[in-house]
């Protein structure tokens, strides 16, 4: 059974609604986003963005017309996740950090919305 | 508790901030340290102090032998620091006391193996022997220099030996560091500090900053004052910071994660592949980037082989990581803990099946701890994410398939290539297998062997760069090119000239080695000739007309024993397929001296054999100016033409149908070592040749001597030519036998070809090349008609020379100026050919009238003009000369 909160867990910048919305329209997708981890390697994981369904015992939050997922364990790991965009010379994508920390390069990357 | 701070320009200090953070036990979530917490200006304090001993030379500047001596001091100190290094990374990463009691000693290995390495075979200067460039003569090496101040960024899961991989290369390579390590595990490298500090290394050569990677990492990897940075951990972060450094151009090493393949081959010693699949996967954890954790099992044995895999993990003991009897420890962290968790869950929701594990662990006696079992999961497919990302923990995937193609097909679906693994009880089918799988490292039979010489690194999203051995060396060096100029004269420079109106080189090297043997009965000397070489096996390469004249026979007779045989089947104006074929024949019998009888068509044909069989490949291969590095196969050259001065030239002119026209190989090396210069071999040579050849010596020893890179003794060779062809042609033409002026005639066409290998031709050869590429006029006979002409255009620049010709052509020039005597020269020219009755015009010679545009414009670009005393810039100046030829 998933729950939608009441609370804030997830803050998104207008800059990041903004390239999501874009990303759905161009893929011609509703589904929510589900904040997960992603490990690419060698010690420190990260959070990502992917479209995915809702799962049993989720936690939900809508924000501008949009649907963030995320599972308990995770959220209890993390905390509070915010997300914003970059779109700078050598940096673009999301930038995703948390009000728990993973690691020590919290926030270092990018990483991009995933089909 | 203990307190560590940070090391800056050879002091411990606290952060600028007053911040510090704790470290903790893995084993017992006890927090076990305070450390400094570096921020901003601790990076920039770090990068400062790396930048003022650097560029003092307090370290770079030593030798690497003295670098060596002051790295023996700081191994010792991390000897005397052992038992502290050792204990301390097991409790701080979790590594099991058993693998970390040697860490230290690996550690001492790598600074004196790396050191010793540096000091005695590293190529810190190399020649370049052969430049590539023939217009810029001279010493080419390289150097290979400290790249500056580098960072090393490393991570968690091997703290101490990778605080080494980064030390120990940028140390010993004349670099100074900044080290960051990974915040879960700082401690050992500020024991490091501590002993470098001990070993008297220089301040600021080595730093070692705690803190966060994302804040430190932003200065670090952007600082213009960083030169390089090597950073092992994540693909994203490592990423990141390509990108960061990119901004500054850094040089950037990369080392980062993967997914490794273990594969197992169906004839595997199942005990030994079985504990290299648990070993290759569960050794630290997991927590090693190129673990094996894809498992690779051949249909037919795969439950077999899962079955004893279970049996095998479950009997690991897991266990606090000072414990002596503990198999596996701890994870790091309570975050890496999760992953783990998350990762087994979304395993289990890909469909995957759990045979074991999945699941924390707790340690008798003690109270939390970050423990997992050795997880197992079977029916994997390779696309499920569990087979794509890495884990980074002890949960490993055990893929099925069918055949070794398969195998290696799954292996290389992914976007890693870091390790991987082959297990097979036959080596030459594990060595193919190990070839087909794109990746860094493969070890066959074995897994997670590390060697301080052997290159560590990664194919495709793995990585940049190597670490380790010398390969790794080079990566913490940059290479300066050295150039030292032959000439140190602006009027010896050719390339200067492309900017100057003055275009004669002055200076010149005068390299001809060949042994010139001349006179009658000269034949009987090739028989000691081929014994001074050290040959004993010549084969004589010669054409059909001279071997039906029997000349090739008579050198055949000469050389009794040592010759092989004769091959005679090279043709006019010889393409590279003449060569190939001959030296086909030479190898099949073993030759190791070429004896050369015939024009230059032979004698070209024979330079290229003689580089081919010492070389092997084929002639194409070596279609190029002056990079043969060492002595070729002997070659004794004997002429019957008197024209093309090829036996002691540096020249082979061969043609090449694939680009259509004829190409080189120039190299001093592939002058012949003797020439026989006996006049019975040219007795025979119908008059037409005889005096077209002629014309093209005459045309060598005139332009050598207008060229730009004319020179005095290259002037006096081809003044005797220029005079022995004007007394012996008329003389040999009106009687072919006589025997002394055929002596003088090969005499002269020898030292016009000293003459024009050193000073080289000129406009005349350009245009005699376009007319015999485009219409077949034979060279020497088209030489001839062009010389005069080009002779009277080159008066503007060359009338003193020309007025020597003139002399040396027996012209009286008393009370002529230079210039009238020049042209008096292009005169007696004209009047020598009327008088040997050499042809006069292009048209005679079937060159059609509306052509000359077009052999105007491909003349101007042969290479002869570049040379040629008068600048040629203008087609149209080409197109009036064609046209008096004409």
């Amino acid at each position: 059974m998933m729950r939608q909160v009441s609370e804030v867990i997830v803050n998104v910048t207008v800059d990041a609604v903004t390239a999501i919305k874009s990303f759905l329209v161009n893929k011609d997708n509703r589904k929510p986003i589900r904040i997960d981890i992603h490990n690419t390697g060698c010690c420190d994981c990260s959070l990502d963005l992917s479209v995915d369904e809702v799962r049993e015992n989720d936690l939900i939050q809508e924000i501008e017309g949009l649907t963030f997922t995320i599972s308990p364990e995770i959220h209890e790991l993390a905390g509070d996740v915010t997300i914003s965009y970059v779109n700078e010379k050598v940096k673009k994508g999301f930038v995703l950090t948390s009000s728990k920390p993973l690691n020590e390069w919290d926030g270092f990357g990018v990483c991009d919305l995933k089909q | 508790m203990e307190q560590y701070k940070l090391f800056i320009n050879g002091k411990f200090q606290d952060a600028a901030s007053g911040k510090t953070f704790e470290s903790v036990d893995p084993g017992t979530e006890a927090p076990i340290a305070t450390i400094a917490q570096a921020g901003k200006a601790d990076a920039e304090a770090a990068i400062a102090a790396a930048r003022r001993a650097f560029n003092s030379g307090v370290w770079s500047g030593l030798t690497p032998a003295a670098r060596m001596a002051k790295i023996h001091d700081f191994a010792d100190e991390v000897a005397k620091q052992g038992l502290r290094l050792a204990a301390t990374e097991c409790m701080d990463s979790g590594q099991i006391i058993g693998l970390a009691k040697f860490s230290p000693l690996l550690g001492i290995g790598f600074l004196r193996n790396m050191a010793l390495a540096a000091a005695t075979k590293f190529p810190w200067e190399e020649e370049i022997p052969v430049s590539g460039n023939a217009f810029g003569p001279g010493r080419e090496f390289i150097r290979r220099e400290p790249i500056g101040v580098c960072v090393g960024i490393i991570p968690w899961n091997f703290p101490m030996t990778m605080a080494f991989w980064k030390i120990a290369p940028s140390l010993i390579m004349g670099n100074c560091l900044i080290l960051k390590p990974a915040s879960y595990t700082s401690l050992s490298a500020l024991i490091i500090a501590e002993c470098a500090q001990a070993a008297g290394i220089p301040d600021g050569v080595i730093n070692v900053i705690a803190g966060p990677g994302g804040e430190l990492g932003s200065v670090l990897c952007t600082h213009p004052d960083v030169d390089k940075v090597a950073f092992t951990g994540s693909t994203e972060v490592g990423r990141e910071i390509m990108r960061m450094a990119a901004d500054t151009v850094k040089k950037v090493t990369l080392e980062l994660g993967g997914k490794s393949a273990n594969i197992i081959l169906d004839d595997a010693d199942m005990e030994l592949a079985v504990e290299g699949a648990c070993f290759g996967t569960f050794f630290h954890q997991g927590q090693i980037c190129e673990s094996g954790t894809r498992v690779l099992v051949p249909a037919k044995i795969y439950d077999q082989f899962v079955e004893k895999m279970k049996k095998r993990a479950e009997a690991l003991r897991i266990g606090y990581q000072l414990d002596p009897t503990s198999h596996m420890g701890p994870l790091v962290s309570k975050q890496q803990l999760a992953t783990v968790e998350r990762y087994v869950k979304i395993g289990k929701d890909e469909g995957a099946k759990l045979v074991t594990g999945g699941k924390r662990v707790e340690v008798a006696g003690i109270k939390g701890g970050y423990y997992y079992a050795p997880t197992i999961f079977a029916n994997v497919n390779n696309k499920m994410r569990i087979a794509q990302e890495e884990i980074f923990g002890p949960v490993v995937c055990v893929i099925k398939y069918d055949s070794d193609e398969e195998a290696v097909a799954i292996a290389n679906d992914s976007i890693y290539g870091l390790g991987g693994g082959v297990f097979s009880s036959n080596q030459a089918r594990a060595e193919r297998v190990a070839r087909g799988v794109r990746t860094g490292t493969m070890w066959i039979n074995n897994y997670h062997i590390f060697s301080d010489y052997c290159p560590f690194g990664g194919y495709k999203q793995s990585g940049v760069g190597r670490e380790l051995g010398v390969a790794g060396l080079h990566e913490y060096t940059v290479i300066k090119r050295v150039h030292v100029n032959t000439m140190a004269d602006a009027k010896t420079n050719m390339t200067f000239q492309l900017m100057s109106d003055y275009k004669k080189v002055d200076g010149f090297a005068y390299n001809c080695p060949t042994m010139v043997i001349a006179g009658h009965g000269a034949l009987s000397s090739i028989y000691k000739a081929i014994v001074d070489l050290g040959c004993r096996r010549a084969l004589v390469l010669t054409d059909p007309g001279v071997n039906k004249a029997g000349l090739a026979q008579k050198v055949k007779n000469a050389l009794a024993d040592f010759c092989v045989g004769i091959y005679d089947k090279i043709p006019p104006d010889p393409d590279l397929e003449a060569v190939d074929a001959a030296t086909a024949v030479a190898r099949e019998l073993k030759a190791d001296c070429i004896v050369s009888v015939g024009g230059g068509s032979v004698i070209d044909t024979a330079k290229g054999v003689c580089v081919t069989l010492k070389n092997g490949g084929n002639a194409n291969d070596y279609l190029n100016f002056l990079v043969l590095t060492e002595p070729q196969t002997p070659h004794i050259a004997i002429p019957t033409t008197s024209g093309t001065g090829s036996e002691v030239t540096n020249v082979s002119v061969l043609t090449s149908h694939k680009a259509g026209r004829k190409l080189f190989i120039v190299d001093a090396r592939i002058m012949p070592n003797v020439a026989i210069l006996d006049p019975i071999f040219s007795l025979s040579l119908p008059k037409d040749m005889t005096v077209s050849t002629a014309m093209d010596a005459m045309t060598h020893a005139i332009e050598a001597m207008t060229s730009t890179m004319s020179n005095k003794i290259c002037d006096g060779m081809a003044l005797q030519a220029i005079r022995l062809i004007n007394e012996n042609l008329p003389l040999v033409a009106a009687d072919g036998k006589n025997e002394k002026a055929r002596l003088n005639m090969q005499l002269a066409a020898t030292m016009a070809g000293w003459a024009f290998t050193i000073a080289q031709v000129g406009l005349a050869h350009g245009m005699a090349h376009t007319v015999g590429a485009l219409h077949h006029v034979p060279h020497g006979a088209a030489c001839g008609i062009i010389l005069p002409k080009v002779m009277r255009y080159n008066v503007e620049t060359s009338a003193d020379k020309l007025a020597q010709v003139a002399h040396a052509l027996n012209v009286n020039t008393s009370n002529m100026s230079d210039r009238d005597a020049a042209l008096a020269a292009a005169d007696a020219i004209e009047a020598l050919m009327v008088k040997v009755g050499h042809p006069m015009r292009l048209r005679d010679m079937g060159v059609p009238e509306e052509s000359i545009p077009v052999c105007a414009f491909h003349a101007i670009a042969d290479t002869a003009v570049i040379f040629n005393g008068r600048p040629v810039n203008d087609p149209n100046d080409i197109i009036a000369l064609y046209t008096q030829a004409y």
